[in-house]
């Protein structure tokens, strides 16, 4: 169920008025559990199914560990192989089937009955990283595990954030669950201009300029120009697509008295890579940074092997599984890589996340350059193969046609209008004082624009994919 | 609260404007009827040509069609002259359009129509009927270029059926709402030539004229076409959608029945195969079922079904993606569709 469908607005207003009735925290939860489940079961009720018998393990595995503690390392590896078997299984099986069917079939044999598609339950690769981290932090002594099945259950499933994230983790919404909960006008108050922004860069900026980027994409032998311009537009629906998810998951919940993290500050206005990803993406970002990166570097720092080893090998390392973990293909693996190695760069020449640009040229030079490499990777992130931008890249004119040439055009048109709202928020927020009539015209025309741009079928947010 | 009572009444206030400009501005009657609204003049097109032709078969069908049938071999295998409409992207409501708009009217009318179809598509009214999803942006679907004075029909159990009541009230009382999608157009249009006004002098029919050779007649890109095809496919395989006897009478086939019967047309429905379930092991059991159910209403209204969805003659060396043959794949299935044809052939 999408939050920009009809389903979702009347199950909203069921879910909502029953559950500030219930009062009882008790009842509240055990509501929103059986709504989250609903929520997550629309289409294909067996996915509800994968989802409880996953979390029971999790929380069966998580009791084991701090029951005994000798074993921890067998909890958690079981835990891992639940986890990254159901990931690895679901999202992996339709890469693995095709290409086996094509090399067989090349040899004469046909095994056409392998292409059976296995569809990827939507969100699996969110809550799997929540589960994952709970185990973790428990075999780390660093949480206790929880013996309530309803708020661990709801700590997985909650449904604003079961689909594509916010990946929270279990200190900040597990005791939010366990917490008593009265309605109170603030939820309200704090809740409805992340909506009004949710639905605004959703149906009016996202759904807008993928018609164009879908396109462009889509072509066998773009330009150069063509395919930088559609990795610029690609760059404006990701941000707007992804993060209207996260504003309305964040003002669902604000809803039901719950504070979620934030998943995006500014990225395109980061300076070097590590900047980037502490700005975009946020809570996959620091889960990453937490279970693999820190890790990683502590082992390899206590196996003192070369610093150069030491410094390249975690990022590269973390970036690829990024990659990895947002979907089964060649170009997702070199988009992970991209990243690792940018990284690994700008740290060995000084410019890590903490870094500070000295003068206003060297921190716009800084932004220009690493900008770029954003739209770069997003070419990787969203072409149809690995073969594609390679060719495009080689064999491709840089302009082309005047055909070609205005084409570029349009879509970088598309991209700078679609963007403007954007910016003009962006500007309001840093420059104008927050009960200033700006800001209410903001909103208010923001919600208009929507009453043109709506449409009977909304695409699915980008994310649901991953 | 001061700001968001501030920005509610900003907004009425900007909504009210909008109710009362937008009907104005774009001769909307008010209320405005339920539905979208067609070229009020009947395109006689595809009907003249048929006319001139005199085809003894026509064909419609999808991309399905299009990429797995060779018309011309297929008029060599069985010697009788053909007329292909089909159309890429296209779906029961243009084959419904195709039956009511070209070959029903048509003199002297083709003996038989044959539509091409795949699993549940015939009974889905409502699929791609709106030039939204990806599978469409490279074609129309057919339905404006067919629709004609009187679409109650197709309107009905195309566009309204699938309205809640609050669409339905927003269609027809709220401007905001049902101008939507002509104000979204004059948007896009400004928004599409801003930069080529300003960097190429390039106006609305200049960057028109770029892009339509650009977009729309270039070779769009295997694998990403193989994304959108199997995204956009999951829609005709929800429970609702495989449940043959609640669907049926929302759907077009009754009325293509309905005119194939009263003006003496032979209808040939051929299932084509997909990747999707390509061995009848594959298969699941809701869709069988609806096939089943589907095949006994043809029976009862003499209706000829050819299925070569689990055909083993066409492996997955014959197909582009999960729906789409290919040239390997188009030269074997000609020749069996000819085969399978021939015996219904005058």
């Amino acid at each position: 169920m999408a939050f920009t469908s009809y389903d979702f607005l009347l199950f909203f207003l069921v879910v909502f008025t029953l559950y500030w009735l219930a009062r009882r925290r008790e009842w509240q939860n055990v509501l929103l559990l059986a709504a989250s489940y609903v929520f997550y079961g629309w289409l294909h009720p067996w996915y509800g199914l994968l989802l409880g018998l996953s979390t029971l393990a999790d929380y069966g595995l998580a009791l084991g560990i701090a029951g005994n503690r000798t074993r921890t390392r067998l909890f958690v590896a079981l835990s891992l192989l639940v986890n990254l078997g159901m990931l690895g299984f679901f999202k992996y099986y339709n890469f693995f089937s095709e290409n086996l069917v094509q090399t067989l079939t090349r040899l004469g044999v046909h095994a056409d009955a392998l292409l059976i598609l296995i569809a990827l339950p939507a969100g699996l690769s969110f809550f799997t990283l929540k589960k994952m981290g709970y185990v973790i932090d428990v075999a780390r002594g660093n949480l206790e595990p929880t013996r309530d099945l309803v708020g661990f259950s709801l700590f997985v499933s909650f449904f604003p954030q079961v689909t594509a994230g916010p990946i929270d983790r279990a200190q900040k919404l597990l005791p939010q669950f366990q917490s008593p909960r009265v309605w109170k006008a603030e939820n309200f108050l704090s809740a409805w201009p992340l909506i009004v922004m949710g639905f605004f860069k959703k149906v009016v900026i996202a759904d807008s300029i993928k018609v164009i980027v879908d396109m462009v994409f889509s072509l066998e032998h773009p330009t150069i120009l063509l395919m930088l311009s559609g990795a610029l537009g690609f760059a404006l629906q990701i941000l707007a697509d992804f993060s209207a998810y996260t504003d309305l998951s964040r003002g669902v919940s604000r809803l039901f008295g719950f504070e979620t993290s934030e998943n995006f500050r500014t990225p395109y206005l980061s300076l070097t890579p590590t900047d980037f990803w502490n700005r975009w993406h946020i809570t996959l970002s620091t889960w990453l940074r937490d279970y693999i990166f820190f890790p990683l570097r502590r082992t390899l720092l206590r196996s003192r092997l070369p610093q150069w080893l030491t410094d390249t090998l975690p990022p590269l390392v973390t970036m690829l599984l990024s990659g990895i973990w947002h979907g089964s293909g060649w170009t997702y693996i070199a988009w992970g890589l991209f990243f690792g190695v940018l990284i690994a760069v700008y740290q060995t020449l000084g410019l890590g996340g903490a870094w500070k640009p000295s003068t206003r040229l060297t921190g716009f030079l800084a932004w220009l350059v690493m900008f770029t490499f954003i739209v770069l990777s997003f070419v990787i992130f969203r072409a149809p193969s690995l073969a594609w931008v390679g060719n495009v890249f080689l064999s491709s004119p840089l302009i082309g046609s005047h055909d070609t040439w205005i084409s570029a055009l349009v879509v970088l048109s598309m991209a700078a209008v679609y963007t403007a709202p954007l910016i003009v928020k962006h500007l309001l927020d840093r420059h104008i004082r927050p009960d200033s009539f700006l800001h209410t015209a903001y909103f208010a025309l923001a919600t208009v624009s929507m009453f043109f741009f709506l449409n009977a079928s909304s695409s699915d947010f980008f994310y649901f994919q991953f | 609260m001061r700001l968001f009572i501030r920005y509610f009444i900003t907004m009425t206030i900007l909504l009210g404007m909008a109710s009362i400009a937008i009907p104005a501005w774009f001769h909307m009657p008010y209320p405005k009827p339920l539905g979208p609204r067609f070229d009020p003049s009947i395109r006689l097109l595809y009907q003249r040509e048929i006319n001139q032709q005199r085809p003894r078969l026509v064909l419609t069908g999808d991309s399905g069609l299009v990429y797995g049938v060779d018309s011309r071999q297929l008029q060599k295998e069985t010697g009788v002259d053909i007329y292909n409409l089909g159309f890429k992207g296209s779906a029961s409501a243009t084959w419904y359009l195709v039956a009511k708009n070209a070959v029903a009217p048509s003199t002297p009318r083709p003996i038989t129509l044959v539509i091409f179809f795949r699993d549940t598509i015939l009974t889905t009214p409502e699929y791609r009927v709106d030039a939204v999803s990806f599978t469409q942006i490279d074609t129309l679907t057919g339905i404006d270029r067919l629709a004609g004075r009187d679409e109650s029909v197709l309107i009905q159990r195309a566009y309204v059926n699938r309205m809640n009541t609050l669409e339905k009230l927003a269609d027809q009382y709220f401007p905001p709402f049902s101008g939507r999608l002509v104000m979204r157009q004059t948007f896009n249009e400004r928004a599409h030539t801003l930069l080529p006004k300003i960097l190429a002098g390039c106006d609305v029919g200049c960057t028109d004229a770029a892009l339509s050779p650009v977009f729309f007649r270039r070779g769009f890109e295997n694998q990403l076409l193989k994304r959108a095809v199997s995204s956009a496919e999951d829609y005709l395989y929800t429970p609702d959608k495989l449940d043959f006897e609640l669907q049926l009478p929302r759907s077009f086939l009754p009325e293509i029945v309905r005119l194939c019967k009263e003006n003496g047309i032979q209808l040939i429905l051929v299932r084509m195969k997909t990747l999707n379930f390509p061995v009848v092991e594959t298969e699941p059991r809701a869709l069988s079922e609806y096939i089943s159910d589907l095949r006994a209403y043809l029976d009862q209204n003499d209706v000829v079904l050819l299925d070569f969805s689990h055909d083993v003659r066409l492996t997955s060396a014959h197909f582009l993606d999960a729906v789409h043959m290919n040239a390997e794949g188009r030269a074997v299935f000609t020749p069996m569709l000819a085969d399978a044809l021939r015996p219904y052939l005058p």
